[in-house]
């Protein structure tokens, strides 16, 4: 495998007699679904297969190609795909939470170094773009294109606002009437050239009921989900990113801030390497647990269930919350302290932590006691899609 | 801990998920420390009473993470050293914070009016309180309410309001924190002056200016005891737990109407918004609220002339009357500098004659050396206020001792 971190395609070093066809602008020619060029073993992508396009391309290009790869070593049809499918994970971001990831983040872009006009004068080909530097290569790196969001639709929710039509991209959402596939389909924004492929229909009867004053009979079809497939990509070469992904994009650019930068929950066996578990007795009714959450999504409840029935149990407790300010979408931390004596000031330790907070991961990770007396260091840790 | 996975696969709806998650770490939680299934899903059982079917969902969820836990971290090396086991130490005692505590006080004070603006931490005092009366103090028969709870536009428009309601003979109070006070000041002074009751509950956060809402400091003790501006001094309480939030609550009333004057109740966002550890609270049904020294109808009848600010006993205390009691104990409730016959002076002989008090006195004479001589009744001297002419007029007020007893 060749990385090949250029500034043109040149592929003087391939020989012209190996089979590989190379069209008239002297690039490789390759197979759109299976980035093969004409000699089956030798794969192209990114800007050496179908010229410069953005790294989001170049990502799943390579992607592709792997598949192919594999299914070459394999000894299978390299054409041969997976039909498309839809896994959808729900996200949903509260308005802070999505407002302050896609804050415009005002830091110092980083310049790809030159170099300097002085020997570019003296050696005219010379190639002038240095590279990054390690150090700002390892920012670079930590660049989220957010090239994966996955928006979930419910039916009962909708408001037919049409924020979902503005913003998509690629035009495969229609809100129309209801009608058979085909009458459907000449209704559709950007109607598809596949006509095997589903349309995803979601109905949403309760308004228009009230509305129309018809019995169940009527229903409208809310949207017609055209799934994107490469083919209908021709043509969108350029994709017009949303704004908000764009923002979302500036946001994961901030060098310092731990937000984005998220530590790995451990593994099992990470976990057990971790713990010295011995059946010391002096941790019964003798602990701290620390949760960190999100504010708004239910884990006063939550907190107030677990410090209770603790108490319910015999067991002299206490609870502390410290959170920023009451707004939702902010961090919040929920301390219960369970101690014989019932003392109710902080132990300044945390034996438990449950990190449900994908942003204050990482600092909620240091808190819990290191060493010391022998405990589990336990990383309850939501995944972070969700 | 796959918990997101958990609930995609069991439950539907993004904010369903979202809370279910959370839910279910409280079953891993469980698991991992040994709690009760069985306290828990009562607990469920009791929160969710008017809407059974959360308690199912809220069920599922913690039996998830707490099978997942069960399954998944239970062999030796996973199993946590922090464990809990049954104990009998709460008995008598419950779980409550600061906040529910003192309007609980409140109502058992007898308070019927409540006047307020919210600020973080004190607005849970006054929703409480609502929570309270709506229980307690509706007629059952006529559905009339026995209390009125009024959200004002700010605070100065709340202090009015309870020095209004105090002035009237209600027992009233508000809840509020630092920059409330800060706002309250000028009232407070004139409830200090005028010699009008007023309960006031600062639960205190950290300062100054908006500070930080939801942090916890004790930084306004000075400007509570100081508050307004001039010769100002007032009674303050400091409870140090819940279970002092109620016990003082009701001393706060009874001190205001005793020594006609403010009383602040200081606590704070610690003990306020969390959920303490408390003995249970005790009360004598045998309570009487103390009014104070207020003349009823027959009293007023008998005098020739009623003066709000006559120091009849000597104790610094004036009888006060309520309106629409009597036509002859209407008065003048004056702010400006007056004398002990209400008379609005400057002339310091005037303010300062008040017949009786010991230490009302300036000048060299055996009174005036008693005055500062003074010792109260429990032996411990102390030296009476008199530091201007101005402030002869409040020099009258019983020192606070030690024992917080009007000095005679």
């Amino acid at each position: 495998m060749i990385l090949a971190i250029g500034q043109e395609n040149a592929f003087p070093w391939i020989e012209r007699d190996l089979g590989i066809e190379f069209d008239k602008w002297d690039v490789p020619a390759v197979d759109k679904v299976t980035f093969q060029s004409t000699r089956p073993g030798v794969f192209f992508g990114g800007d050496a297969a179908f010229g410069p396009k953005n790294i989001i391309w170049a990502v799943e290009q390579g992607h592709q190609a792997a598949i192919s790869i594999h299914r070459h070593c394999q000894g299978e049809p390299v054409a041969d795909r997976l039909p498309p499918g839809v896994n959808l994970q729900s996200r949903k971001m509260g308005m802070h939470e999505w407002s302050y990831a896609n804050d415009y983040a005002p830091v110092e872009r980083r310049l790809m170094p030159h170099v300097s006009l002085k020997e570019r004068f003296k050696k005219l080909n010379i190639e002038v773009e240095l590279g990054f530097t390690a150090e700002q290569a390892a920012q670079e790196v930590q660049r989220c294109l957010n090239c994966d969001v996955q928006t979930v639709f419910e039916a009962k929710l909708c408001i037919e606002c049409d924020a979902c039509i503005d913003i998509c991209p690629v035009d495969c959402l229609t809100i129309t009437e209801n009608g058979e596939e085909a009458d459907l389909r000449s209704r559709l924004k950007a109607p598809a050239k596949n006509l095997t492929q589903p349309l995803y229909v979601s109905v949403r009867a309760q308004a228009d009921r009230a509305r129309d004053g018809e019995g169940r009979g009527h229903l409208r079809a809310l949207w017609a989900l055209r799934r994107a497939l490469p083919d209908s990509r021709v043509g969108h070469a350029e994709v017009q990113r949303p704004l908000a992904s764009r923002r979302r994009r500036r946001a994961r650019h901030r060098g310092e801030e731990a937000a984005h930068r998220v530590a790995r929950p451990l593994n099992n066996s990470q976990l057990a390497e971790a713990s010295h578990v011995t059946d010391d007795d002096s941790k019964i009714n003798d602990f701290a647990i620390k949760i960190a959450t999100v504010n708004g999504t239910g884990s006063a409840s939550a907190n107030t269930l677990l410090m209770k029935s603790i108490f319910r149990s015999g067991i002299p407790v206490m609870g502390k919350n410290y959170f920023p300010s009451n707004i939702q979408g902010l961090p919040t931390w929920y301390e219960i302290r369970v101690t014989k004596q019932g003392y109710v000031a902080r132990s300044g330790q945390v034996d438990i932590m449950v990190a449900m907070n994908a942003e204050t991961y990482a600092r909620d990770v240091k808190e819990v006691a290191p060493g010391g007396y022998p405990h589990l260091r336990l990383d309850v840790a939501a995944s972070l899609r969700c | 801990m796959p918990l997101a996975k958990l609930c995609n696969e069991n439950f539907n709806g993004v904010r369903t998920r979202i809370l279910m998650k959370n839910i279910c770490y409280a079953g891993v939680l469980a698991a991992l420390l040994d709690l009760d299934l069985e306290q828990i899903r009562s607990l469920l059982a009791e929160t969710y009473a008017k809407k059974p079917q959360l308690v199912d969902s809220n069920m599922k969820a913690i039996q998830l993470g707490y099978d997942y836990a069960k399954q998944n971290f239970s062999s030796a090396r996973c199993r946590s050293s922090s464990r809990s086991r049954k104990m009998s130490k709460t008995a008598g005692h419950i779980m409550i914070d600061g906040n529910t505590a003192a309007a609980l006080g409140c109502v058992y004070a007898g308070a019927t009016v409540a006047a307020w603006y919210p600020i973080t931490p004190s607005t849970s005092v006054m929703d409480a309180f609502k929570a309270f009366c709506d229980r307690l103090r509706v007629d059952p028969e006529t559905g009339r309410k026995n209390f009125a709870f009024i959200q004002a536009e700010d605070e100065l428009a709340a202090i009015g309001m309870t020095i209004g309601a105090m002035w009237n003979g209600a027992r009233a109070f508000t809840a509020t924190s630092g920059p409330g006070i800060s706002l309250m000041s000028e009232f407070i002074g004139l409830a200090y002056y005028a010699e009008v009751p007023a309960v006031i509950f600062d639960i205190q956060r950290v300062g100054p200016s908006t500070g930080m809402p939801t942090r916890t400091q004790q930084c306004d003790v000075l400007a509570a005891a100081y508050a307004s501006h001039g010769d100002t001094r007032h009674v303050c309480l400091f409870p140090s737990n819940p279970e002092e939030c109620f016990y003082m609550a009701v001393q706060a009333f009874d001190l205001a109407e005793r020594l006609q004057t403010p009383v602040f109740v200081l606590s704070d966002l610690d003990i306020g918004m969390n959920d303490w550890m408390c003995r249970d609270l005790k009360w004598d049904d045998g309570y009487r609220p103390d009014r104070g020294k207020v003349l009823g109808k027959e009293e007023i009848e008998k005098l020739e002339k009623f003066h709000r600010y006559l120091d009849k006993d000597g104790d610094g205390i004036p009888y006060r009357t309520l309106p629409g009691v009597h036509p002859k104990g209407a008065y003048f409730t004056r702010g400006s500098g007056h004398s002990q016959y209400g008379t609005y002076t400057e002339d310091s002989d005037r303010v300062s004659d008040r017949a009786g008090s010991p230490a009302a006195q300036v000048g060299d004479g055996e009174e005036a050396r008693a005055a500062r001589d003074h010792r109260c009744h429990g032996g411990q001297r102390h030296r009476p206020r008199v530091d201007s002419a101005a402030a002869m007029a409040r020099s009258t007020k019983p020192w606070m001792c030690s024992r917080r007893r009007a000095c005679a």
